[in-house]
């Protein structure tokens, strides 16, 4: 019997390396994913914060099998002139040749570079950069937030801005002071305190499987079938931020509404890990 | 100290940024003995997993092997493809190429994102340093890429050396044919005397480092690397040193890696 | 680093012979080939030299400038030395790998190599002494070298070069005054004098280090291999040796082998040896082209000069 057990399990194996999308259709047709979740299912999210010691702030997020790693690097700067009083956040994902096979080492590909940007759009929606002024005018923190990704597995952009959110309310700052003569900035280490996030983001992603099903938190091998993506953001009370389609595939809007409705839920899930 | 290159493919913060003068002073590493209180001769806590990234179920893009290594506050991800199609379609034997890179927030200074030539020289570093491991003449006309990430670093021979013994493990979870599992470790001189495994401040101090990697059930250094001036005595002694502690370590990713198959 | 491709006959031919002690050009193991050294080559550099070593057109060849220039002290840096900056550059010319991008890894190592020997207190320069001005001015030193010609062991080549090219450097001098602005506050200035006369050359020159690189072949090793002999090289070991018998750096390349303990102790040993050889051959080399500089510099200088006496 555990001879024969396995002998499926290796068919099934081959079933999937050759014949990826069929195999995906199989278990969809069935009201049912590959990895045994329903269709509105999320995977678990886990979040560790402040492991790295060498960034200001740091946190590691898993969402199923996507691991990313968001370290801030704080560093001192002068102003804009139009805005004397806010600090620079620039956030960038890096999808290295590691994560997965998909990416190639040197410039950012090109769903990195979406990702980068659009977590920054979200970025600007819930940091205060005021909060970073050190001396109006003269000095502010500049903040770079790097979120790494060492494993790819869908839904990269919900862990990227957990892990951002994370990362942010780890951040600590040390205590600045502006030497007006020099123009130096000292800072203590001693006395770090927090800066905290104005308000926490709640990212869930939906997609658009083969053209006819509607699922939450795709991985990647159902990611590669998506004909449509829908990434859903709420603040932490409960409004609506930020909603973003991507790709052909047509969503109507009771679809819509119902994953609206689904990602609200999925906003108390993770503010328990947060 | 970072100056901002312009990329327009990325987030750019502003034109020119510094970090501030910490005004608390750095605590004098060896003033009264190790930082963290070791012993002259400890390694820093080891702990290796294999497997973090690979796939659970057969997927053309992930690895086909990796793992991911602490070494006190040293961490470093890395991740095994291969062996695959080569460039070369006639060559005679495999060919191994490694890619390096520190996260831009794995060091005590602000990194670029862009790779700087220190992160080119490690990674061919790497390779001089595993390839004699591989049964390279098994796999003719493919290659094999290691890509390793290193998510913090606290001293750089070692982390070096901890990028080695990760990719080592990696290597064996992705059953690449290899003659024996290379293990490294590094150690900088104080005065006149040689400390295993440096922190960041406790070689920022030191006058000269070493790195040693070899295969100890085959007896062979595979790599060796001295920065800095010192006699020939001295140098022979940290080599026999340094081989002493990759035996060590070799232990322990060896302990690791059977107890994986039991 | 090896670009010809050999038959299994060639290389066999040559592993048995290193394994037997004779090589393809008639040397011993530990033999080096004859090296030519000038100084002197570029009159815009503040130092330079070209070493060849084996014969006219067969032969390695490498160039390397010194330039001097003044930095000001940004903070962050060391407070009180000067730096060094180090630039090796393999030209598209000496070898057909090197066109285009092909070079980049190469550059890269050799870069890192130089640095790793010649940027350091390991390398005896006096770092000190180019400081003009703690936290404000300090000289900074590049060495640029470019690879003209390969035929095996860039490496040696390469520190030949740098060592009498950073021997030959000469910096202008520079007078340091303490002015008094108008708060009172005392303010050290200075001034580069501009005459090709007036020059200090640098200091703690005697006390750079001399590189041997070591090429595994079979189960043998030699020094200097030639182009052939490294095409089937296993592994490489460079050994960084100071006047005063100190291992400054050690690094070893190659993707093939590592080398067994044994054989590396006897490699440490024999790298002191040859070094010490090596030191006394850079010297009779290094004065004998100052004295041809010196005669040169009595007749008239055409462009032909370099063309002549290379």
């Amino acid at each position: 019997m555990a001879e024969s057990g396995q002998q499926v399990a290796c068919a099934m194996q081959t079933f999937e390396r050759l014949h990826p999308t069929e195999f995906q259709r199989r278990f969809l047709a069935q009201n049912t994913r590959h990895d045994g979740r329903e269709f509105m299912q999320f995977r678990p999210v886990q979040v560790v914060k402040g492991a790295i010691s060498t960034a200001q702030g740091s946190a590691t997020v898993r969402v199923g099998n996507t691991t990313v790693v968001c370290g801030i690097k704080a560093e001192v700067c002068e102003p804009d002139v139009k805005r004397p009083t806010e600090g620079y956040l620039a956030t960038n994902v890096e999808l290295s040749p590691m994560c997965s096979a998909q990416f190639r080492a040197g410039a950012p590909s090109e769903e990195a570079q979406v990702a980068s940007e659009h977590v920054h759009r979200l970025a600007g929606q819930m940091f205060d950069l005021t909060s970073l002024c050190i001396e109006s005018g003269r000095a502010v923190w500049s903040l770079a937030a790097d979120i790494v990704c060492i494993k790819h597995d869908g839904g990269i952009l919900d862990a990227a801005v957990v892990a951002l959110v994370a990362a942010l309310e780890d951040l600590r700052l040390p205590k600045a002071e502006l030497d007006l003569g020099t123009g130096m900035v000292s800072a203590d280490r001693t006395m770090a305190t927090h800066v905290g996030v104005g308000k926490r983001l709640f990212p869930a992603t939906f997609a658009l499987v083969d053209d006819a099903y509607v699922v939450a938190d795709a991985d990647d091998s159902e990611e590669r079938m998506a004909t449509a993506s829908l990434l859903v953001v709420h603040d932490d009370r409960g409004r609506l931020v930020n909603v973003w389609k991507r790709g052909g595939g047509m969503l109507s809007s009771e679809t819509i509404a119902r994953c609206v409705q689904r990602a609200r839920e999925r906003m108390t899930e993770i503010a328990q890990t947060l | 100290m970072a100056s901002n290159v312009f990329d327009r493919r990325r987030i750019n913060g502003p034109q020119r940024s510094v970090e501030p003068l910490y005004t608390a002073k750095a605590a004098e590493p060896f003033a009264n003995g190790r930082l963290d209180g070791r012993a002259l001769d400890q390694v820093r806590p080891i702990f290796i997993k294999t497997g973090p990234l690979d796939a659970q179920s057969p997927s053309a893009s992930a690895p086909s092997g990796s793992a991911y290594y602490e070494q006190g506050k040293i961490r470093v991800s890395c991740a095994i493809y291969g062996p695959r199609q080569g460039r070369q379609s006639n060559a005679r034997m495999g060919s191994f190429d490694c890619d390096f890179k520190y996260a831009p927030f794995s060091c005590s200074w602000r990194l670029s994102h862009i790779k700087s030539s220190d992160e080119k020289e490690i990674a061919l570093m790497l390779e001089h340093a595993i390839g004699p491991a591989i049964r390279l003449e098994a796999y003719p006309k493919a290659s094999i890429d290691a890509f390793v990430t290193v998510i913090e670093s606290d001293g750089k021979a070692a982390t070096i050396a901890a990028a080695i013994n990760c990719i080592s493990a990696a290597l064996a979870d992705a059953g690449i044919e290899l003659y024996d599992s290379v293990a490294a470790c590094s150690m900088s001189m104080y005065g006149t005397q040689w400390v295993s495994d440096c922190s960041q401040a406790e070689e920022n101090a030191s006058t000269c480092s070493l790195l040693v990697s070899r295969m100890p059930s085959v007896d062979e250094i595979t790599y060796l690397l001295q920065h800095g001036k010192t006699t020939p005595e001295m140098t022979t002694q940290a080599i026999q040193a340094c081989s002493n502690d990759c035996t060590r370590v070799y232990a322990v990713i060896c302990r690791y890696l059977q107890a994986t198959l039991e | 680093m090896a670009s010809l491709i050999l038959s299994p006959a060639e290389q066999d031919f040559i592993i048995r012979g290193v394994e037997s002690g004779l090589r393809a050009d008639g040397r011993g193991s530990l033999d080096r080939r004859e090296v030519s050294l000038r100084t002197g080559m570029i009159s815009q550099a503040n130092g330079s030299a070209r070493c060849r070593i084996g014969n006219l057109g067969v032969g390695t060849d490498v160039l390397v400038g010194v330039k001097a220039e003044v930095n000001t002290w940004a903070p962050g840096e060391p407070e009180d030395v000067g730096s060094v900056v180090c630039n090796v550059e393999c030209s598209p010319s000496a070898a057909q790998e090197f066109e285009g991008r092909g070079a980049e890894e190469i550059n890269v190592e050799l870069t890192q190599l130089l640095d790793r020997i010649f940027n350091g207190p390991q390398s005896g320069i006096d770092l000190k002494k180019l400081c003009i001005i703690p936290k404000q001015a300090y000289w900074v030193l590049h060495i640029d070298a470019l690879v003209l010609d390969v035929k095996g062991n860039i490496v040696d080549t390469l520190v030949w070069a740098t060592r009498a090219a950073l021997l030959s450097t000469s910096l202008p001098r520079v007078v340091v005054e303490t002015i008094a602005d108008e708060m009172g506050n005392m303010q050290a200035e200075f001034d580069v004098v501009d005459d090709p006369e007036d020059l200090t050359p640098l200091e703690g020159t005697e006390r750079l280090p001399i590189s041997v690189t070591f090429s595994q072949i079979g189960k043998r090793y030699v020094v200097d291999a030639s182009e052939q002999e490294e095409a089937v090289a296993q592994a490489r070991i460079t050994v960084a040796v100071s006047p005063a018998m100190e291992i400054c750096a050690i690094q070893k390349g190659g993707i093939l082998r590592g080398f067994p303990p044994s054989l590396l102790s006897e490699i440490l040993q024999t790298a002191q040896r040859i070094a010490r050889e090596e030191l006394t051959r850079f010297g009779t080399h290094y004065s004998q082209a100052e004295r041809q500089l010196a005669s040169q510099a009595e007749e008239p200088n055409t462009g032909s000069t370099f063309l002549v006496t290379f």
